[in-house]
């Protein structure tokens, strides 16, 4: 069955920043789709169209078979939740507990039933011990791991996750993939946004690729997408200047913010690469993170300093100030990484 | 409740801006005094702060909605003086940049907003409250604990809010009185003050106030338990 | 790490009937939604027009605003309609020379018009402004009362009612159009900078600071409101709700603290030393160009020779 049917849906409003261009795909009951684009590609907003929290300028949009013209009706919202990008939105009670109660309370569960989910989702997230605390009290991970449970919460058939793995450290980021895909199996539809291309072959079954002209630039499997270099490129989701390491663990990313040339090799090569790095020991894995964070401190500050211009340009001085910032202190880090490296 | 052009005469806004500029004056002094030079990105904050929060609706009982000025609860945060500038600066580049309030009655919108409201609603919330500030920013120990904080908060959000819009009433209902034609016809706001006032007060009294009320109260229970260091019971 | 069996199952709501027929009354999360989104629009549509190409967008802006201001203020001298709507007119010819279409402007226009004359129309009656009768709705012997509501012997529409229930309708649209010359003929951040020229020392930053975080701080009101929104399966009660946005206000206002400490660390490292200034440069009359002199010497004439007529 089709869960979302999206023809030709155009928004446009804030200009061209944000906006979505006559975008056509459908989504089947219980599929995973990855939504790729760099950042401003309008991927977000798709996820707000989907959720009905916006409504398109031109084209239809039907979500279970229904054509939505007058907005979302409020049995969809039991049926569709939203993962924000920044997790802050949507947390906004006093403490986790009312926070994952919430939606179960709305729905009309009785009190054991939502305690009992409650305690399940504080279980599943390993969350337990913040049970009390207040949502402005949790670090960027641990927040994104409650607004994923105020998601999980109403037991959704649709899930839409807005980069649920940026901001998470490795661990984190394994366990929400791992989550992901035993949701899949559990029949869930599940349609993810992401910049990080390591990720879509883990979580999805199709990847639609969105173009800096917030267009729909490609269409296919994520294996297919990784090979497909041009497009890639167009959508500007990865450097023409290649770099490498050999010793890429590719199982689950570590490094979400930048995309590695080899990704659109080909997959033995990292199947091979995961092979080899399966044997390694954390001290041997450390030492190869450890070169390529000095290698990629180098090359970011290059980038911090790039931006930092380009915001200045655009009057946005404190921006500019806070990158200039960074790129002060990203010295500071290559020596902690250097001496790191050399007690090693 | 901000005045547009038109409403009011030379007079009426010409006396609210030479009262306003003085004032305006003061506050920085006592600003300077009060507050380190550093913290003035918290004046610019404050006062988009002030700016922003007049687009969250929020519902009363009934099915009506309405906004909050915030200018209680700013001041209370970050002290009137500092309150007064930052709200001041939020409504001028309303009325310019936005052309929300007019720009000869600035002066006005200033005065019944900027400061009859922030002061009076500070006022009280002292009053009741009994508290002797620290240096501002935030609140600080206390002598009646965290209610009488609150309660004090509640009624001088409202009543400050109220005292704008009373002032408001007065300075429209007095235009037939002060700038008439020759043939006595009015040629600003042409209400006299038996309608200007129960037309403008009614509303405020019964939904803008208790609105201003609620969010106040409810905006320092949140920063009490999220920012515990700003508010202490 | 186990997935709990609730949540394998399916929601088990049936949508099949679900669908919106008309629209729901928009509650307070949309109406706040709806204001964020006529602020950026309005803020969009400023930098669309003001691109145009015509004689006030060529004008110096300190110039320009500066002379417009004083516009509006001698037309709130003005005692006649006549003179009011010689500002009118200046002011609808300004915009077409100044390639703004009248029919956007009218539309911009239009809101603040109903909502005048709706305010004004009472006041040509006899009820509120008394005077000549210029026709006769209702007479009777007495005053007599309808309940606690008491009956006027007459009411009548009246001529000075007419009279100042028009002066304020011209006037109040009149100068709003001058104001709307200002915004729709300058881009935005030009515009602030204008007006912090204007300002004294620090007044200055703190505005063009202000002005930059207030962008800033609607975005994320969009987001926060939409987070509560995407959550919002029933309706909950209104101390509920109002709680919600209290902690969503609550939350803005640490996002704009924390935002404030880290601006004052970068003006640290930046060594501002506390002194927080932005420099303007100073009005120099070779910056000026030639249009500049014909549109000061014009505007001076034509406000002189208005506030000259009003004093009569």
């Amino acid at each position: 069955m089709e869960v979302f049917g999206i023809k030709n849906i155009s928004y446009t409003y804030k200009g061209s920043k944000n906006a979505i261009d006559n975008i056509s795909f459908n989504v089947r009951d219980s599929e995973s789709i990855t939504i790729i684009g760099t950042n401003g590609s309008g991927k977000s907003t798709l996820l707000y169209l989907l959720d009905g929290l916006i409504e398109p300028e031109s084209g239809s949009l039907s979500v279970f078979g229904k054509i939505i013209r007058n907005g979302f009706p409020s049995e969809f919202r039991q049926r569709i939740a939203l993962l924000f990008q920044n997790p802050q939105a949507q947390l906004f009670s006093l403490s986790v507990w009312d926070e994952l109660s919430f939606g179960p309370v709305q729905i009309g569960l009785e009190k054991d039933e939502v305690a009992g989910r409650v305690d399940d989702l504080l279980r599943l997230l390993e969350i337990e011990h913040l049970r009390d605390r207040g949502p402005w009290d949790l670090s960027m991970g641990e927040m994104k791991k409650v607004a994923l449970g105020t998601c999980l919460s109403i037991n959704p058939d649709i899930l839409l996750l807005d980069e649920p793995t940026s901001g998470l450290d490795p661990r984190s980021q394994v366990d929400v993939i791992d989550m992901i895909q035993k949701l899949r199996e559990s029949g869930k539809t599940i349609i993810t946004a992401t910049h990080d291309l390591a990720l879509i072959e883990d979580i999805s079954d199709r990847t639609l690729v969105l173009g800096e002209n917030h267009n729909l630039l490609r269409e296919g499997t994520p294996h297919e997408i990784l090979k497909d270099r041009e497009a890639l490129l167009t959508a500007n989701l990865i450097h023409k200047h290649p770099h490498r390491h050999a010793w890429f663990i590719h199982d689950h990313s570590h490094y979400a913010e930048h995309e590695h040339e080899h990704l659109a090799e080909s997959y033995d090569i990292n199947n091979a690469i995961k092979e080899v790095t399966g044997k390694m020991s954390d001290i041997d894995k450390i030492k190869k993170l450890l070169e390529h964070w000095i290698e990629h401190n180098r090359s970011h500050r290059d980038t911090y300093k790039e931006w930092a211009g380009k915001m200045e340009t655009l009057l946005k001085e404190e921006e500019a100030n806070i990158l200039k910032k960074i790129v002060e202190e990203t010295g500071e880090i290559d020596k902690l990484f250097l001496r790191l490296k050399g007690i090693l | 409740m901000h005045i547009p052009d038109g409403y009011l005469g030379p007079i009426t806004y010409g006396s609210l801006w030479a009262a306003i500029i003085p004032l305006w004056v003061y506050a920085s002094k006592k600003i300077k005094e009060t507050m380190k030079a550093s913290r003035i990105p918290l004046l610019a904050m404050a006062s988009a702060f002030s700016f922003v929060i007049m687009m969250f609706n929020v519902p009363v009982p009934g099915g009506t909605t309405g906004h909050a000025t915030g200018s209680t609860l700013i001041a209370i945060l970050i002290g009137p003086w500092a309150a007064s500038i930052a709200l001041s600066i939020a409504l001028i580049i309303q009325a310019i940049a936005f052309g929300d309030g007019g720009i000869t009655a600035i002066g006005a919108n200033c005065f019944n907003i900027a400061f009859a409201g922030v002061f009076g609603g500070y006022g009280i919330y002292r009053l009741i409250s009994g508290f002797n500030p620290p240096s501002p920013p935030f609140i600080k120990g206390g002598q009646g604990g965290i209610n009488s904080h609150l309660i004090g908060a509640g009624i001088g959000a409202y009543i400050g809010i109220n005292i704008s819009a009373l002032l408001t009433a007065i300075e429209l209902g007095i235009q037939p009185l002060i700038h008439t034609g020759a043939d006595g016809s009015p040629l600003y706001s042409p209400f006299p003050l038996s309608i200007t006032i129960p037309a403008i007060m009614i509303g405020n009294l019964l939904i803008f106030g208790i609105i201003e009320a609620v969010v106040t109260i409810l905006v320092l229970i949140y920063l009490r338990k999220s920012h515990p260091e700003l508010i202490r019971g | 790490m186990e997935i709990p069996e609730w949540l394998k199952k399916q929601s088990g709501v049936d949508s099949r009937q679900s669908t919106v027929i008309k629209r729901p009354k928009e509650n307070f999360l949309d109406k706040t939604l709806r204001h964020v989104l006529s602020f950026t629009e309005d803020i969009m549509f400023n930098e669309t027009v003001s691109a145009k190409r015509g004689i006030l967008q060529g004008i110096e802006p300190r110039l320009k605003i500066l002379s417009l201001i004083i516009f509006i203020i001698v037309l709130s001298l003005q005692r006649s309609i006549a003179g009011i709507l010689i500002f009118l007119i200046v002011s609808l010819s300004l915009m077409s020379l100044s390639g703004i279409p009248l029919t956007l402007f009218l539309k911009r226009l239009l809101p603040v018009f109903l909502f005048t004359t709706i305010i004004a129309f009472p006041a040509s009656f006899s009820f509120i402004v008394n005077g000549d009768p210029l026709l006769f709705l209702y007479r009777s012997d007495a005053p007599h009362n309808v309940g606690p509501i008491e009956i006027p012997a007459v009411i009548s529409l009246t001529r000075q009612g007419v009279f100042s229930a028009l002066t304020l309708i011209f006037r109040v649209i009149t100068s709003v159009s001058i104001l709307f010359l200002i915004t729709l003929t300058t881009p935005p951040n030009r515009l602030i900078k204008t007006i912090t020229y204007f300002m004294p020392g620090t007044l200055k930053s703190i505005v063009s600071v202000s002005y930059r975080y207030i962008f800033f701080l609607v975005q994320k009101v969009e987001q926060l409101i939409m987070g509560i929104k995407s959550r919002s399966i029933s309706a909950v009660s209104v101390p509920v709700q109002q709680r919600l946005v209290a902690s969503r206000i609550g939350l803005l206002f640490s996002l704009s603290l924390r935002l404030s400490n880290d601006l004052e660390r970068a003006m640290e490292a930046r060594g501002y030393n506390y002194k927080f200034e932005v420099k303007s440069s100073k009005f120099k009359v070779k910056d000026f160009s030639g249009a500049d002199t014909i549109w000061v010497i014009v505007s001076i004439i034509f406000a002189g020779v208005m506030l000259w007529k009003s004093l009569e």
